[in-house]
């Protein structure tokens, strides 16, 4: 009977209650010890956190880094989660600022070093998108050079605006889960997206003029 | 192209164009809250893209943009990582535990010890255990071969071997003779034989002056290497008078 009722229970739920009660067993499943929950955890957030630190420190082994210490925080610190929001973006809120801190931290201290690996094609362990024929002209001629001209116009942009660029564009974050992400006001949430889109959007037009077989620029809209 | 057309401006379209592009100007209006507030409408918009050949290519661009954007390769979480994150849930897990209640931490400790121990006993007991039962086996098979039987008697000392030494010569003289005495000393000191090597048959009587010439001296034993062993001696007693 237990069963049945949880079941219509679930069934009246919509997706973004139903992605809540899931956030509250997990964090429930945490703060007891529950073995399981843990797993849960890292199934879910490994990838997109390891995503987003690779993309805002642009270093897979410092990506690595940051990750553990994005789980070691959660970890420790779920029994003090008050909930204020969705576990989702207390956890991102994490990455984002253990990025912050890892690059400062790299920017202090590898300052001098110059790498050995300049030609190193780091594409190699990315997932290949399955291109969709029926999506935009863009989708179509979307090749390996044109996802790392785009990945290095990310990297070449401020790192704040990149933040918050990569939460909204990439990651399809809400302008209001960002601003708690990043801790600041809904404003300048807009304003560092909106920099960081045109600053990408000069970035690929200055170097789409030099190389222009990568033809950026498709099509005109009927 | 014109800078404005209807009452959107080219500036003001080009704000709201990813917005526009990414579809969320519509929902803002319908009341979700990720669009921004006080920008054109979807309508406006497409009308003004419609009439401006600028903002078109410039809307072309963005949707080029975002679609990239939107099909970033994902990157895989290296196993490694993977593994390296749920080590880390484990421990954090027992530390959890173990501040919960006493009988928790008491398990958690001796978890720790043994895993230590395990750690610690396993890379050396497998090889500790090969060695010792190779070393066990390679001795049992040379050690007939280590076997070494002595020969002291038949060997020539090379070196740290000392002759037989006087110690006190006997009070007993040979009547006023010179004689060659082979010695037999053991390793005791004490004379065991004597022999005469000159080539004459002795008298009985001097044999026994001979003998007890050689028999109440006393004789440090020969030494070959440290130890003391039985040896030969040859001993010239000689007589020496004093007139006068």
């Amino acid at each position: 009977m237990n069963g049945a009722f949880y079941l219509n229970l679930n069934a009246n739920l919509t997706p973004e209650q139903e992605a809540a009660l899931e956030d509250e067993r997990l964090i429930s499943g945490l703060q007891l010890g529950d073995e399981k929950a843990y797993e849960r955890l890292i199934q879910r957030f490994q990838t997109p956190v390891y995503n987003l630190a690779w993309r805002l420190v642009n270093d897979p082994a410092d990506a690595s880094d940051v990750v553990q210490e994005v789980f070691l925080k959660v970890f420790r610190n779920i029994g003090h989660f008050r909930r204020d929001s969705s576990l989702r973006t207390w956890v991102y809120r994490i990455a984002v600022n253990e990025s912050h801190n890892r690059r400062r931290w790299l920017f202090r201290h590898r300052r001098g070093e110059t790498g050995i690996e300049e030609n190193f094609d780091d594409s190699e362990g990315r997932e290949r998108p399955l291109m969709d024929m029926g999506e935009t002209p863009f989708d179509f001629t979307m090749n390996r050079e044109a996802q790392i001209l785009l990945e290095e116009g990310l990297a070449a942009i401020n790192p704040v605006f990149r933040a918050a660029l990569v939460l909204r564009e990439v990651e399809d974050m809400s302008y209001e889960e960002i601003a708690e992400i990043l801790e600041v006001s809904l404003g300048t949430v807009k304003s560092r997206i909106m920099r960081g889109r045109e600053a990408l959007r000069r970035y690929l037009a200055d170097r789409l003029e030099t190389t222009p077989a990568l033809q950026l620029v498709p099509r005109t809209v009927k | 192209m014109s800078e404005v057309t209807g009452e959107l401006n080219c500036k003001s379209v080009r704000k709201s164009l990813w917005d526009y592009m990414a579809g969320s100007i519509a929902t803002a209006r319908s009341g979700t809250q990720n669009a921004p507030g006080g920008d054109p409408d979807r309508g406006q918009i497409a009308l003004h893209l419609d009439a401006c050949r600028e903002c078109q290519l410039h809307g072309s661009e963005v949707r080029s943009m975002l679609s990239g954007l939107k099909h970033l390769p994902a990157l895989h979480v290296s196993p490694i990582l993977t593994t390296r994150l749920q080590i880390l849930a484990s421990r954090e897990r027992s530390r959890l535990l173990a501040r919960r209640d006493f009988k928790a931490f008491l398990k958690d400790i001796g978890s720790r010890a043994r895993l230590f121990f395990d750690n610690l006993l396993k890379p050396f007991a497998v090889p500790a255990a090969g060695g010792i039962l190779a070393s066990m086996l390679c001795f049992g098979v040379i050690v007939d071969t280590l076997h070494v039987v002595p020969d002291w008697d038949n060997d020539m000392p090379l070196g740290l071997f000392t002759e037989v030494m006087i110690d006190e010569p006997s009070p007993f003289s040979c009547n006023g003779r010179d004689v060659m005495v082979q010695l037999t000393v053991d390793s005791g000191g004490h004379v065991t034989d004597f022999a005469l090597p000159q080539d004459r048959n002795p008298l009985p009587d001097e044999l026994l002056e001979i003998g007890n010439a050689v028999q109440f001296t006393s004789f440090t034993p020969a030494m070959r290497f440290g130890q003391p062993v039985s040896s030969k001696r040859l001993l010239l007693i000689s007589h020496i008078s004093i007139k006068g």
